[in-house]
């Protein structure tokens, strides 16, 4: 395969090694064993030796949802997200793919996102109304704009109520997000990120509503050589800032964080949980901060739908156990999903409403 | 087997768990072959395929369990149970083919019983999910081996596990309660509801290290206990192995320490020195006491006191608690023994009398017979009677075979040396790592005609040997 240096150590020191398993949430919701990086390590390490083609393992490789959760854990340091998106990269290249996945790319090239060729009305017709000149970019995202008409309208709302000037797109560019999740950093991969940092180099603020575009524009847009000169803001650094002072700390009853892992982990921001903490005393789960978990994915709701019902189903399950009413969801993917699979009838609220609320 | 009737027999386990429970498909298949067994992993990096199951299926509980070993039993097929897939002796390996039955679906936590102190869970929740359950009430499993990540509740009871704070807490044996287990012909039993009873004999004990092969472990009552006041390490090291037995020995005859781990000099200055820091010669000894605050104050007087009497140099807490915040790390890839080594830790346990002529007797037998051998020890698990010895050989470069069959003869050569020499001498096939593929030639040796007990259940509870084949000697 043609891998780097790094990937193919990794996938050597990784292949026996279960010490993660514990902390995979694709993993605990499934127990599957092929859900752990050790599993996709020895497939691949099969692969690099001969004893296996790289398409008959393949579809295990996009089980994974690159939360990192397992390189943060990791206590000598390997980073098994990495070298699963190079054997992603890898499979794109040489027709590996799975057919499933080879949709969701033509969708990409061709739509521009993962969902839909065209956006939800509701969605087209809230943007269209707040398109208008300003130099702050709100950066909704494919997930929100294609999937959660809901995510839109709160972070619209609760953007004018805390009294930034800002203006949107109703031809939003991709981030690149998805098609680097789904083909690491390919050409066709990286076209998308210079076109849409093309796109931001005309605002002079880019406030970013999920965390996962985030992610993107912050380290692989700049490990791809791709810059902008837009400075980029998590919605919530950007409310915490434009706001923070005027939150009311009146929220009832028991509620906790679902942080974004792309933020909580490999940003190291906490606005989020300074947000939430301004509004209530939250009920941690036991993992929180940089150990949150991810709880869903729309991107992977695509192709494999059953195991993101469990994945939000099991995040809920922590949620009950810490005694929460309420759970505040920061990306939209979590939002929708964990609204899709509430068997516990906690109330499932995005933390851009629940700031709106709060907002004097 | 002829297409149609795998065929059939994939509907009938699709039925029993639901398809997307039942996987015929070559990462399931793959995956479930290589376990932490060095042999298997040596087979893997050759780029050699350990044998698949046919079918690999994941219930979620003991009626699911119930349909799957029904349907063995009528088509005749080997179910192997896997939980973790950590197990260092070959156990979870469907070695001929058949059924894998994953029990890692069986995770859920059904009762955190406060007042009688346990945890109600599936026998596929990994133990650290349980510890985070527990943990989430203020309590603790107190159950910590290095594979405390990855390995589930029914692995470490199947192979009768243990961890580092065995010396007060207990082996897993003595951490579980009741049972429920789904008997090779699919009859779903529950052992007494209390152990420590005179109702015969303990269901809970024959089913404990029965490695898969008289029923699988479904579900299970798990102890819990107060999170301790005070825990507090102490080094020490001593200069001769016989002075640190004694001691050793002393100390149980007053108050149980947590951890008691004594590394003789080749590993001490190998892995101790790499990990903790500890430069000098000798025989490094850790000993934690915990509890109730007033108690740990006592018991370090006691401790001191005693070890200062073998001639023991105090080296203060810092090297204990530096071991206990890198008690994991050594199982990490970097830290812990890897391919291309061959290694293999032979653990054996014995009463004190015996205990340090077994040391001596398999370090010369393993050393003068493999002179390419390294030979390191450590000895992790105490009682007020004995000990349990964690002695390792370690093969590097050259010396180790690059074709997987030879390479297989060396690391057999080895084993049935090791542990031959432990058995005459008095102690037990294995300690803690449980006896899989691996040792089960070792098995009759060690039991002779009480091999016959073991066997008898064996055929009355399995009369067509569909368990887990070729495990435990049987």
């Amino acid at each position: 395969m043609n891998m780097s240096v790094r990937a193919k150590e990794t996938i050597d020191a990784c292949r026996f090694c279960w010490m993660c398993r514990h902390i995979c949430p694709i993993g605990r919701a499934t127990g599957q064993e092929r859900n752990t990086a050790r599993a996709r390590a020895l497939a691949l390490s099969m692969v690099e030796r001969g004893a296996e083609k790289l398409n008959s393992v393949a579809e295990n490789l996009y089980e994974c949802a690159l939360c990192n959760a397992c390189t943060h854990d990791c206590l000598t340091g390997w980073e098994p997200p990495a070298f699963t998106l190079e054997a992603r990269r890898e499979a794109a290249l040489t027709g590996a793919m799975p057919a499933a996945i080879g949709d969701l790319v033509r969708r990409c090239m061709e739509w521009g996102n993962p969902f839909a060729p065209a956006l939800p009305e509701e969605t087209a017709k809230a943007l269209r109304e707040e398109e208008r000149p300003s130099d702050t970019l709100l950066y909704l995202g494919e997930s929100a704009r294609y999937k959660s008409v809901a995510s839109v309208r709160q972070a619209l709302a609760v953007m004018k109520k805390s009294g930034a000037g800002f203006t949107v797109l109703a031809e939003e560019p991709s981030s690149g997000y998805a098609l680097h999740f789904l083909t690491g950093d390919t050409e066709e991969t990286v076209a998308q990120y210079k076109k849409c940092a093309q796109v931001l180099g005309q605002f002079k603020k880019i406030v970013v509503a999920d965390g996962n575009d985030l992610l993107v524009m912050r380290r692989y847009y700049r490990e791809a050589g791709v810059e902008t000169a837009a400075e980029t803001v998590s919605l919530w650094r950007f409310l915490s800032e434009q706001a923070g002072g005027r939150l009311r700390r009146g929220m009832q009853g028991a509620f906790t964080l679902q942080e974004s892992c792309a933020l909580a982990r490999d940003l190291e921001e906490d606005d989020a949980h300074a947000l939430a903490a301004a509004l209530g005393e939250p009920a941690e789960m036991l993992l929180h901060g940089k150990e949150c978990v991810f709880a869903g994915s729309l991107l992977m709701n695509e192709y494999i739908p059953e195991t993101m019902a469990c994945v939000a189903a099991r995040r809920l399950e922590d949620a009950a156990r810490a005694g929460a009413e309420r759970v505040l969801v920061c990306d939209p993917s979590e939002y929708e999903l964990m609204r899709a699979n509430n068997a516990h009838g906690i109330e499932i609220v995005g933390l851009a409403e629940a700031v709106l609320e709060a907002l004097s | 087997m002829n297409d149609f009737l795998f065929t059939q027999i994939l509907t009938e386990l699709e039925e029993a768990v639901g398809r997307e429970n039942c996987s015929v498909r070559e990462i399931d298949r793959l995956t479930h072959s290589v376990d932490y067994f060095w042999l298997s992993r040596m087979w893997a990096d050759r780029g050699r395929h350990m044998p698949e199951a046919d079918f690999v299926v994941s219930p979620k509980d003991a009626q699911e369990t119930s349909k799957v070993v029904k349907i063995a039993n009528y088509y005749k097929l080997p179910v192997t149970t896997w939980g973790g897939g950590g197990g260092t002796q070959g156990g979870a390996i469907p070695v001929c083919g058949g059924i894998l039955l994953d029990t890692k679906r069986m995770d859920k936590i059904y009762e955190i019983n406060e007042e009688g102190m346990y945890i109600e869970c599936g026998a596929g929740t990994i133990y650290k999910h349980l510890e985070w359950a527990a943990n989430e009430r203020g309590y603790a499993t107190m159950h910590y081996p290095s594979s405390l990540n990855c390995s589930t509740v029914g692995g470490f009871l199947a192979h009768r596990g243990i961890g580092v704070v065995s010396t007060k807490y207990g082996k897993i044996d003595d951490m579980v309660l009741r049972m429920e287990v789904v008997l090779p012909n699919g009859d779903i039993i529950h052992t007494s509801p209390a152990p420590k009873h005179a109702a015969g004999p303990d269901l809970n004990q024959i089913f404990i290290g029965s490695e898969g092969t008289y029923g699988i472990i479904t579900k299970a009552q798990m102890r819990i206990y107060e999170q301790p006041e005070a825990r507090r390490f102490r080094g020490f090291l001593f200069k001769d192995m016989h002075g640190a037995f004694m001691a050793g020995r002393e100390i149980l005859q007053k108050f149980k320490p947590s951890v008691m781990r004594l590394y003789d000099d080749a590993e001490t200055a190998s892995l101790i020195k790499k990990i903790v820091g500890v430069e000098k010669p000798g025989a490094f000894m850790n000993v934690a006491y915990e509890g109730v605050k007033e108690l740990v104050d006592v018991e370090e007087r006691i401790l001191l006191d005693t070890f200062k009497k073998y001639g023991a140099e105090d080296l203060g807490s810092e090297y204990g608690e530096k071991w206990w915040k890198e008690k994991i790390t050594f199982f990490y890839p970097g830290h812990m023994m890897d391919l291309p080594q061959m290694f293999g830790t032979m653990d054996t346990i014995a009463p004190y009398d015996k205990i340090e002529k077994i040391y001596l007797a398999m370090k010369k037998a393993v050393e003068s017979n493999f002179p390419q051998a390294k030979f390191i020890a450590h000895f992790s698990h105490w009682y007020e009677w004995g000990c349990m010895i964690y002695d390792r050989f370690i093969i590097e470069g050259k010396d180790v075979p690059q074709d997987p069959e030879e390479a297989m003869r060396l690391h057999n050569a080895v084993w049935t040396l090791g542990v031959r020499t432990a058995i005459e001498n008095g102690g037990v096939v294995n300690d803690h790592h449980g006896v899989g593929i691996k040792l089960g030639r070792l098995m009759k040796e060690q039991y002779g005609p009480a091999m016959q007990v073991f066997e008898g259940l064996k055929k009355s509870l399995d009369p067509n040997g569909i368990m887990n084949p070729f495990k435990l000697g049987m």
